[in-house]
């Protein structure tokens, strides 16, 4: 266990290098001159040149992305282009806020998933599942941009039982985490549902029933607990997607948070801030697919890692 | 047309009397807060970095300037009280108001002005506005790190200042009106020039700013101008959705919202008891076609003159945008163009067109490609022109590109037809023909590649022309020169529309950057 943690962190390492590196050229790449978008419609020349030595981008390229490397691994991205603030700072204040967000999304998902897949299994064929399933198929369709405007519109604009968009409660952040947790739980109950259809028809649940369990036990015990290693396989997944996918969102509930910082990072051609969210995200998904690897141990103990 | 166009003097009379003589008909009320949201985050609340519109609008509540614009676009003194000119245009004399306090309590003086010009000009402060200054005298020489001190700011004492500069420069007091330009407190900078708090002389104070969530500012109850601001409080906004302040401004959350989308102009038109609300004012810009001469078929001033009477401007700005826009035949925003008095060039005139088409050679028309950054505007516009132009056999296919994007390729000059937001800062027809025109902005802001020495040499001798009616005759044969060249076509002043609630009385809209001032605002609840 222990030395299979220890390759996979090894093999983590060129992953997280060859990410950034790519996302490094990839940003010179782009057309856009950070410097040329910082002056906005006046273009001075002697200004931009005074600028591009200002922030280094007179370098060539490697220096720059050695001067990165180097600095990041001091955990010191620098100032950002546009702002002039710590990327430091501006990656911790926005990563916070898309955390709480993306675990109060990631709780309703489960919350809301799970036990809707395990009620339209064991109602198979019903109305109850052909609705649940109706329900999970809409959730999975709808935009997450119609659905925070829906939401907005009837919850906040029309019956005013929350606010319209902003930080600052935790009335703040239900209709954001709502919009943000539909999707999630709409697949988590599908794929819960079609497991447990698949566990239900085993001999051990027919034996669990046999020997008089309760039907609460037979489900939690013996079903639900052995359909787990896909649930889990996707909600690992979408920890990844939930921290990316939230940029509509945020800009939609003007929610501080790091997909809103990252997509007017990458139009502002903001090189440092672009740089270190890359390599969060890469850190981050690294870490959720290791961990996701190494909880299938605990769920099905038939699985070993030598 | 002239009726039309009375028509519009008359609604704007009234508008702006509504604005300010309404304010001063009832007695103001002190006191409550305004709410000012933002699509974005201002980023930095530096002035001298004061870039975007948003930036300047919030730093114009901090912040005061020698001089200032007022709603007509007229450059009017500010911390200034009165100053002289010489004879050569070379040495302005400024002579200071008395009692101007810092939001720290300190009175502002003339070494305020040095330090904060100097601030300004540093390469360490890697300021926007760094270019603001160089005409001055020294300031080369400052920002080169080859002399200590800018040496053409002179203080002479506590109240007078003495600023020389290398050549006359016409626009000198305007560029003093920007908030690039903004008087700071040193007790607000660090000791490499490094912004560390707002510490100004304007009429609201700076509390709290929680980058992408808001700025909050109070009233300066020691503010110069006496008995203002009326407003307690100013709470910015910031990175809310249009739609959401659509929704917040509906709600009466909001008692002031900028329409940036037609869409937003006509959601609010389709509700009766908003529909009055809206107010379209002169704004800063004008939305123009660059044609680039270096690529056929715009090579040939047949297809530039063309295309500039195929276009149906009326259409463009009352139907396809919405009326955002007021129909353009001159190349200057609307406020500019009034006040040099310019003519009208090219009408609509579709034969005209066609003929003009025949006669470079292209009877049937030809393809090409117009280039727009994604904006909504721009798009509606793009497509209009699009419609307008197939009607004399132009196939427009139309490229709207990210603004980065658009950014690189425009200012490269790689772009033979481009679609373009021509603004203007501080109101002066310089801003237009220098930096969008001039031979020496390509690659740069002159997108359409234009070049004509004579048009250059009048442009340059202008800058340097102190008298304006001197100065307007010269645009104004500048002006002929590029109509005839046409590397513009001209579509439509944009204008600043906002909606605004009619409790809310006294704020200023104007056609420059500042766009908005609300040192008079006042709400009558």
């Amino acid at each position: 266990m222990q030395r299979y943690v220890i390759k996979r962190l090894l093999i983590a390492v060129p992953t997280i290098i060859g990410i950034t590196l790519a996302a490094f050229i990839l940003m010179y790449i782009l057309p856009g001159d950070p410097v040329a978008i910082l002056m906005g419609d006046v273009l001075d020349m002697r200004t931009m040149e005074m600028l591009r030595e200002q922030l280094g981008l007179n370098d060539p390229l490697y220096v720059q992305y050695y001067r990165f490397i180097s600095n990041a691994l001091r955990r010191d991205f620098g100032k950002s282009y546009q702002t002039k603030r710590l990327v430091n700072d501006i990656i911790s204040s926005a990563l916070a806020y898309t955390g709480k967000l993306t675990l109060a999304a990631y709780i309703i998902s489960i919350v809301v998933g799970i036990p809707a897949g395990v009620f339209a299994a064991v109602k198979h064929n019903s109305w109850g599942d052909t609705g649940t399933m109706v329900l999970s198929m809409l959730g999975i369709c709808l935009p997450p941009f119609v659905v925070a405007l829906l939401l907005l519109y009837v919850f906040a604009f029309r019956l005013a039982w929350f606010p319209l968009g902003g930080t600052g409660s935790f009335a703040h952040m239900i209709l954001p985490a709502v919009t943000l947790g539909i999707r999630p739980a709409a697949m988590l109950a599908r794929i819960t549902r079609s497991g447990m259809l698949e566990v239900l028809r085993q001999d051990y649940v027919r034996t669990a029933r046999a020997k008089g369990l309760s039907q609460r036990v037979v489900l939690t015990r013996h079903a639900l607990k052995n359909c787990l290693i896909p649930v889990i396989t996707v909600m690992g997944g979408q920890i990844g997607g939930l921290l990316s996918g939230s940029v509509v969102v945020e800009s939609i509930f003007s929610w501080p948070g790091i997909g809103k910082v990252s997509v007017e990072a990458i139009l502002a051609r903001d090189f440092p801030v672009v740089q270190a969210v890359v390599l969060l995200s890469a850190l981050v998904v690294v870490g959720i697919n290791l961990l996701v690897d190494l909880s299938y141990a605990f769920v099905d103990p038939r699985i070993r890692y030598e | 047309m002239l009726r039309r166009k009375l028509f519009l003097v008359v609604v704007s009379v009234l508008l702006i009397g509504l604005f300010t003589l309404g304010a001063q008909a009832q007695t103001p009320k002190y006191g409550g807060t305004f709410d000012y949201a933002l699509d974005r985050d201002v980023g930095s609340i530096d002035p001298h970095s004061a870039h975007s519109v948003q930036r300047i609008n919030v730093g114009l509540m901090m912040f005061d300037q020698l001089f200032t614009f007022d709603t007509t676009g007229q450059v009017v003194p500010n911390l200034v009280e009165s100053y002289e000119i010489s004879p050569d245009g070379l040495v302005y004399t400024f002579h200071l108001r008395k009692g101007v306090k810092f939001h720290t309590g300190r009175e502002m003086t003339a070494q305020d002005v040095k330090f904060s010009f100097e601030r300004l000009s540093d390469p360490r402060t890697q300021a926007l506005g760094y270019a603001e200054l160089n005409s001055v005298l020294g300031k080369q020489e400052f920002s080169n790190g080859e002399a200590a001190e800018i040496t053409g700011i002179r203080v002479i004492d506590d109240y007078t200042v003495e600023i020389e500069l290398v050549a006359p420069d016409a626009t000198f007091t305007r560029k003093l009106a920007k908030v690039y330009t903004s008087i700071v407190g040193y007790e607000g900078i660090g000791e490499n020039m490094e912004f560390i708090t707002p510490v100004g002389t304007g009429p609201f104070k700076y509390v709290e700013y929680v980058p992408n969530q808001h700025l909050i500012l109070e009233r300066n109850p020691d503010y110069w101008q006496e008995g203002l601001p009326y407003l307690d409080q100013v709470v910015v906004h910031m990175n809310v959705d249009p739609s959401v302040q659509l929704m917040r401004y509906q709600s009466g959350q909001l008692l002031y919202m900028e329409i940036a989308s037609p869409v937003q102009k006509l959601t609010l038109e389709a509700d009766p008891r908003l529909r009055d609300e809206i107010v379209a004012m002169p704004g800063p810009s004008v939305q123009v076609l660059t044609m680039n001469a270096n690529f056929p078929p715009f090579d040939k001033k047949e297809v530039r003159h063309a295309i500039n009477w195929a276009i149906n401007r009326e259409r463009l700005a009352y139907n396809v945008v919405g009326g955002m826009g007021e129909p353009a035949y001159a190349p200057f925003p609307e406020d500019i163009t009034k006040r040099i008095g310019l003519p009208e060039w090219y009408g609509y005139d579709v034969e005209k067109a066609k003929a003009l088409l025949a006669e470079a050679g292209y009877p049937d028309g030809f393809k090409t490609e117009l280039v727009v950054v994604a904006n909504e505007i721009q798009r509606l516009a793009s497509e209009g022109v699009q419609a307008d132009l197939a009607e004399i056999g132009i196939e427009v296919e139309v490229r709207v590109v990210e603004s980065a994007t658009y950014t690189a390729m425009m200012n490269e000059g790689r772009v033979p037809f481009g679609n373009m937001n021509v603004g203007s800062q501080m109101s002066d027809p310089d801003e237009v023909f220098m930096d969008f025109l001039h031979s020496s902005r390509t690659p740069g802001l002159n997108r359409a590649a234009y070049k004509n020495p004579e048009f250059d040499a009048l442009v340059e001798k202008a800058r340097q022309t102190v008298d304006d009616q001197e100065r307007f005759e010269l645009y104004r044969q500048a002006a002929e020169i590029m109509m005839e060249d046409s590397p513009w076509a001209v579509l439509y002043y944009l204008k600043s529309v906002a909606a605004v609630k009619p409790e809310l009385k006294g704020i200023e809209i104007m056609p420059t950057r500042p766009s908005l001032r609300i040192t008079k605002a006042w709400i009558d609840r």
